[in-house]
C-alpha cells in the first residue's frame, strides 16, 4: 500500500501498519489499522522503567509544508518538495498543511510567481521580434484583434526597452506579493459571502500561495499559452485547495476561485483567452 | 493557540495589506499612472466596459483631491480607493499603538462581502448603461 509521511509529505510503498520510519527522512510514521478494534485505554502507569512515554499526539494544527521546513531541507530542496505536492496532489496537500503559517505560503508563491516573471521578461527581451510575428498572426484572426495588438499585449510578449526590461526584473517580487494578496482577498470576499470560510483567510492565503506552484509553466518558452495553461492549472489548484483546505464541499470551491475572474477580472481572461481561441480557430 | 498569536503578532498580514493599500496611493499620487497606454482588452474585442475599467482612473484622480472625476471614472473604484487608504492610516495607527484590531462577527463579513458583490455588479450595470 501507499503511505504518506506526516513530516517529509513523501509518499511510500509499505506492507504493514504501525510505526515505522519513513525511507525518506528517517522519521517515525505511525499508519494506523482502518481494520484494527479500537484502543483499549492504557492503564495507569506503575512508575516502573518499561513504561515509555506515550506516542505524540497527531497535530491538530496540521503538518509543516516541506518549504516551511527550507533551513532543515536546503530551500531548493523544500521549494521542490512543496511543489511537487501542492501543483500534483493539491487535494491532500491542502488537507493536511498546516495554514497558520502564512508567511512560508507567501514566500513561496513570491518565489514561484518571480522566477516565471524573470523568465517571461527575459524570453520577451530576447525573442521579441520572434514573439510579436506569432501573436500579431494570432490576433487577425478574431474581430478588432488589430486594436488589441497596437495595446500592451504586444509591448507585454516582444518586450521592451532595456530601462523597462530591468524594472521588471526587479519589481517582480513587489508585484508578485501584491497580485498574491489582492487575489487571496478577492477569493475570501466569495468565500465569506457563501458562508463557506470556516477556517478564515489564513487558510484561503495559504492556498493561494501554494496554488501560485501551477504559474511555473508559465517560464517556458511558448508566448501566450504557456500562461494560459498555467492560469487554468492555477485555478484548479485553487478550487481543490480552497475545498480542502476550508472543509467545505467542492462545488462552494469552484465558485469561489471561478467567481472573481468571471467579476472582476474580466480583462485578465480576455487577454489571455482571446490569442487562443483564435489560435484554436485555426485549426 | 492560533487566536492568540493573531491577538499578540503585530505585525502581519493586515499590515501588508496595509502597505499594498498605501503603494497604491503614492503610485497614484506621484506616477504619471493615465499616461500608459493600457487600454482593456475586453472593452477593445467588445466595445463595452469590463467590470473594473475605470478603477485606475478613480484611484488617480482621488489621489490628487479630485472627488467628482473619480466618482465619475467608477464610483466603486472611489469607494475602494478611499477604503483601502483609511484601512492603511487605521492599521499603521493600531500598529504604532500597540492594539489589537476587534473582532468582527463572521455575520457581519458576510454581509460586508455580499454587499461588495453586488456593488460590483451594480458599479457595472452604471458603467454599461453610460457606455450604451
Amino acid at each position: 500500500m501507499l503511505a504518506r509521511c506526516a513530516h517529509c509529505q513523501k509518499t511510500f510503498e509499505t506492507d504493514r501498519f504501525g510505526i515505522q520510519a519513513c525511507p525518506h527522512c528517517g522519521q517515525q510514521v505511525h499508519l494506523a489499522d482502518p481494520s484494527a478494534p479500537p484502543p483499549v485505554p492504557a492503564p495507569p502507569p506503575a512508575g516502573g522503567p518499561a513504561a515509555g512515554p506515550p506516542p505524540p499526539p497527531p497535530d491538530p494544527a496540521g503538518s509543516a509544508a516541506p518549504v516551511a521546513r527550507r533551513r532543515e531541507l536546503g530551500f531548493l530542496r523544500a521549494w521542490l518538495d512543496t511543489w511537487k505536492l501542492a501543483a500534483l496532489s493539491p487535494a491532500e496537500f491542502f488537507r493536511a498543511v498546516r495554514i497558520s503559517d502564512t508567511g512560508s505560503a507567501l514566500l513561496f508563491g513570491v518565489t514561484t510567481l518571480t522566477v516565471s516573471s524573470w523568465f517571461q521578461t527575459l524570453y520577451g527581451a530576447l525573442m521579441g521580434a520572434a514573439t510579436r510575428g506569432v501573436v500579431e498572426q494570432m490576433l487577425r484572426q478574431v474581430p478588432r484583434g488589430d486594436q488589441i495588438g497596437q495595446a500592451w499585449v504586444m509591448r507585454w510578449v516582444s518586450g521592451g526597452s532595456a530601462l523597462a526590461v530591468v524594472a521588471q526584473l526587479f519589481g517582480a517580487p513587489f508585484f508578485a506579493l501584491a497580485v498574491l494578496l489582492v487575489s487571496a482577498a478577492l477569493f475570501h470576499v466569495v468565500l465569506l459571502a457563501l458562508r463557506s470560510a470556516p477556517r478564515g483567510f489564513a487558510a484561503t492565503l495559504t492556498v493561494v500561495g501554494y496554488a501560485s506552484a501551477a504559474h511555473i509553466i508559465g517560464a517556458a518558452p511558448v508566448p501566450l499559452l504557456a500562461n494560459l495553461v498555467g492560469f487554468v492549472w492555477y485555478v484548479a489548484v485553487v478550487a481543490i485547495g480552497l475545498s480542502a483546505a476550508q472543509r467545505i464541499p467542492s462545488g462552494k470551491g469552484w465558485a469561489a476561485a471561478l467567481l472573481p475572474f468571471g467579476l472582476v477580472c474580466m480583462c485578465c481572461c480576455g487577454a489571455a483567452g482571446i490569442p487562443l481561441f483564435a489560435a484554436l480557430g485555426r485549426h | 493557540m492560533e487566536a492568540a498569536v493573531r491577538k499578540t503578532a503585530r505585525v502581519g498580514v493586515p499590515e501588508l495589506f496595509a502597505l499594498l493599500a498605501l503603494a497604491s496611493f503614492l503610485a497614484a499620487r506621484f506616477l504619471p499612472l493615465l499616461e500608459v497606454d493600457l487600454p482593456c482588452p475586453f472593452r477593445a474585442a467588445t466595445g463595452l466596459p469590463c467590470a473594473s475599467c475605470g478603477m485606475t482612473r478613480a484611484f488617480v484622480h482621488l489621489a490628487q483631491g479630485e472627488v467628482r472625476p473619480a466618482l465619475g471614472a467608477s464610483p466603486l473604484g472611489a469607494a475602494l480607493a478611499l477604503g483601502a487608504w483609511v484601512y492603511a492610516l487605521l492599521d499603521l495607527g493600531r500598529v504604532a499603538l500597540g492594539r489589537a484590531w476587534p473582532p468582527i462577527p463572521e455575520r457581519a463579513l458576510a454581509a460586508a462581502a455580499r454587499a461588495g458583490i453586488a456593488a460590483a455588479l451594480l458599479n457595472w450595470a452604471w458603467l454599461l448603461a453610460r457606455a450604451a
